[in-house]
This record gives structure tokens, C-alpha cells and sequence, in this order.
């Protein structure tokens, strides 16, 4: 997949393209050798390099969602910087990447230089706890349910573009299945002790 | 739910649809309306909640992706350090020493030599970790660090529920960890991230002085590490300025 071509499925709407772009960051040989390397001389401890691939995909998806990163530079570079920041501040727990307000040029051709504007954004013991019993409550909704919230927020779609890949006949089933399964995640939140409000 | 004008608005606002102005009026109305913020932390749950769906499916992908990455590229082993650094520094020490029987001079002196004196000081400065008298959740990780077990001390710390009051000197604990392994990207990371943390005069000390030791010690750093003994050394009433004076003196600078 070309630079370009890859950069455009990144930015797509369509989870299937963005998934094919993914795919091919995940398997690039490029991107792959240089974590290897790396991996040489960082502690990964109990990880192993694959493991901070994911997490640095995980966050590069996070950042393309929230618009935070317009792909400006080359995406792999863009990637391999995220990875040498998990590697070198120990791999904790990271929620999100926050970056600097102005990255000059030079930087963006670098994974190392790169990585100097970046900010871990790590999850605290509360927020990871937190996780942990969200994690749980999902998993208390249908997988209907998972699927129409998902798609409900990853794209933050209309409710016809929910309808039409659900197949339901009308913007407004799907407006009611989004609707019943808020309710329900609503009323798992609301009823968990473990949960302050 | 749809005659739930807040609702919306609340929807609009967490997925950073909203304009200045919106978010602002929304933010100063929650302010003074519990009932409006407590419906905001409950969306923001909800959201967190589809936030984890999308990343758990993005998981699942990869996880598919990784099967087909194993056949179509197969592994090769990651050659651990080690095994060859090892190698390198027995053939490295024997010209050490010949180049220093010739060339007992500064700069040259790097390496092993001032990683021993880096961590004597280290030892000698009594810097180590001490626990309170009063129980605390970092006691496992004390006691670990007594048994000399840094490793498992260093996974106590991944696995306790720290506290604004213990949050910091954890990060030391860590870093003080990181050290003794001879973990040294690792330490300096963790130790300029509590620097950068605002820490106590007592513990920013410390993490200075621990910083300039694996600055030494590691033997890459040498600007930094001038520029650290240079702050510890004028600040009279550093707790570690003797022992950064002695450091200094033994590594030839």
C-alpha cells in the first residue's frame, strides 16, 4: 500500500478501510525491524515487542479518531515515534498521546525526534480500576447491544448510517436500538456501587 | 431519553462537537447544577465505556492480523544484548586496561570503571530506600528492596493503588529499582518524569542525586551529568552535595 493510499484509508470513515491501513502498519517489515531493534536496548520487562506495537496502534487510532493527528508526516514514522516513547518511559499504563503544540518540520521525519514531542498521558490506579469495571458491565450487554454502541461511537454516525449497516428498515429503529442499549449501559452504570456520581 | 435536551447537548460536548461558547456555557451551568454534573460523569462513563468497545475491537483484529504476521513473516529470536554485550566488554576491559596502563587520563576513563565508583557512591550516600515507621502501601515494595529483589519490587509497584500522598515517592522507589538492575534508560526516564512532577525540596534531592549516579554510571549522558553536578554543587545545602563533591573528584572531572 502506498504512503498515500495508506494515509487515506487511516482518515476513511469506513472501518474497513481504516482496518486495511492497520493491517498494513501492523505487518510492516519496516516497522517491525526497527521495535526489534529497539527492544535491544530498552527493558520491555515482561513484554515483548508485538505487545508495544498494539498499544501504539491503539493510541495512533486514538489520535486519528479524536483529530488530534492529520497525518502531516509519514505515518510509520509517526508510529515508530509512539513506540520509542512507550519504550523508553517504561511502558506504563497510557491512555492517550498528547502532542506538542507545534512540532517543527525536521521532526516529522524522524521516529527520534518525533518522539521528544510527545506526552504520555498515563492512566491512573483510579482510571485503570475503572477500566477494569467497565470492562466488566460491557460485558453484560448483548453482543447486539456491544455492536450498535460501537458503531454508534466510533464514527459517531448518524442513525441511518446505523440503520443501513444494521439493515434495520428506518433511521429511527435504529435510533431506538442505540436508544434501548444506552439505556441499558446507563442503568448497569447507575446501579454499580463502584461507581460515584 | 429523545425529550432530553441535556442529553444531547451533554452527547455533543464529549465528542468535541460543541463550539467554545457551547462548551463554556455547558461547563459554568454544571458548575452550579449537581444534577447536570452528575449526568455528565455519567456520559462520560458511557462514552469510556464505547471508547474500551472500540479499542477491545481493534484488539481483536490485531490479534487475527498477529497469526497471520507469524506465517508470513516468521519470527526471527531478539537477540538479547546481553549475550553479545557480554562478549564486547571482556574484549572492551582488556583493551581498557591496556589503554589505561598507558592513558591514565579523564575522558578516556568511561565505562566500567565509573560505573563501580557511580554505584559506591550510591551505597555510601545512604540515599537507598528506608520505610517508615508507620505502616504504608509501599511496605511490600520496602521489603523487596531489603531482599535486594528489585524485579519484584518493581512489579509491587505496577500492582498497588497509589495515592496523591505515596505517588511520588513510588516513582523514586522505581527509579531506585531501575538503577540497581542497571536499567539506565529506564531510570533517567523515571526520574525526569518525577523531576517534572513538582516533587518535595526532600524527594526532588534525592531524584537529583539518583540522576546524576546512573548520568555516571551509564556513561552517556556526560552533559547532563555535568550540567546536574554543576546545580547539586552550588546549592549549599544540598543533602548530596558531598557526596556529588567525592563523585565528581573520583570520576576525574
Amino acid at each position: 500500500m502506498s504512503p498515500d493510499n495508506l494515509k487515506t484509508d487511516l482518515l476513511s470513515t469506513d472501518p474497513n478501510r481504516r482496518n486495511r491501513a492497520f493491517a498494513t502498519l501492523y505487518k510492516s517489515p519496516v516497522v517491525n525491524g526497527k521495535i526489534r531493534d529497539w527492544a535491544k536496548m530498552y527493558n520491555l520487562r515482561d513484554k515483548e515487542p508485538d505487545d508495544v506495537l498494539q498499544e501504539a496502534i491503539i493510541l495512533l487510532d486514538e489520535l486519528l479518531r479524536s483529530g488530534r493527528f492529520r497525518a502531516e508526516s509519514r505515518v510509520e514514522t509517526f508510529l515508530l515515534g509512539i513506540c520509542k516513547n512507550l519504550m523508553r518511559d517504561g511502558l506504563k499504563k497510557v491512555n492517550r498521546i498528547v502532542l506538542h503544540d507545534t512540532i517543527p518540520d525536521s521532526a516529522l521525519y524522524s521516529a527520534d525526534e518525533l518522539a521528544d514531542y510527545m506526552v504520555l498521558s498515563e492512566l491512573s490506579a483510579a482510571e485503570q480500576n475503572r477500566d477494569v469495571v467497565l470492562h466488566e458491565t460491557m460485558k453484560k450487554l448483548t453482543d447486539k447491544c456491544q455492536e450498535a454502541l460501537r458503531l454508534y461511537y466510533f464514527e459517531q454516525k448518524t442513525m441511518q448510517q446505523v440503520a443501513d449497516e444494521r439493515q434495520l428498515s428506518s433511521a429511527d429503529q435504529a435510533k431506538k436500538a442505540v436508544f434501548r442499549c444506552r439505556q441499558s449501559l446507563k442503568e448497569l452504570i447507575g446501579n454499580d456501587p463502584r461507581f460515584q456520581f | 431519553m429523545a425529550n432530553n435536551t441535556n442529553f444531547d447537548r451533554i452527547e455533543a460536548f464529549l465528542f468535541g462537537q460543541t463550539t467554545t461558547e457551547e462548551t463554556q456555557n455547558l461547563e459554568q451551568q454544571a458548575a452550579q447544577d449537581a444534577t447536570l454534573a452528575a449526568e455528565i460523569r455519567r456520559q462520560e462513563l458511557e462514552h469510556r465505556a464505547m471508547e474500551l468497545l472500540v479499542r477491545d475491537d481493534l484488539r481483536s483484529q490485531m490479534a487475527a492480523w498477529k497469526m497471520e504476521k507469524a506465517i508470513e513473516q516468521p519470527a526471527t529470536p531478539v537477540v538479547q544484548l546481553k549475550a553479545s554485550r557480554s562478549l564486547f566488554y571482556r574484549i572492551a576491559a582488556a583493551a581498557t586496561v591496556t589503554l589505561v596502563l598507558g592513558f591514565f587520563a579523564r575522558g578516556l576513563f568511561f565505562g566500567n570503571s565509573a560505573e563501580s565508583l557511580a554505584l559506591h557512591s550510591l551505597e555510601e550516600s545512604g540515599v537507598g530506600a528506608r520505610s517508615s515507621a508507620a505502616a504504608t502501601a509501599l511496605d511490600p515494595v520496602y521489603a523487596a528492596m531489603e531482599r535486594q529483589d528489585y524485579r519484584t519490587a518493581i512489579d509491587q509497584l505496577n500492582n498497588i493503588a497509589l495515592s496523591d500522598n505515596n505517588r511520588q515517592t513510588a516513582a523514586l522507589l522505581r527509579a531506585e529499582c531501575h538503577l540497581r538492575l542497571k536499567e539506565y534508560g529506564a531510570a533517567v526516564a523515571a526520574l525526569n518524569q518525577m523531576l517534572r512532577s513538582n516533587p518535595s525540596d526532600d524527594l526532588r534531592e534525592k531524584a537529583e542525586w539518583l540522576l546524576l549516579v546512573t548520568y555516571v554510571a551509564d556513561g552517556q549522558h556526560h552533559t547532563e551529568a555535568d550540567a546536574l553536578f554543576g546545580r547539586i554543587l552550588g546549592d549549599e545545602g544540598h543533602p548530596f552535595r558531598e557526596s556529588a563533591r567525592k563523585l565528581q573528584e573520583g570520576v576525574g572531572k
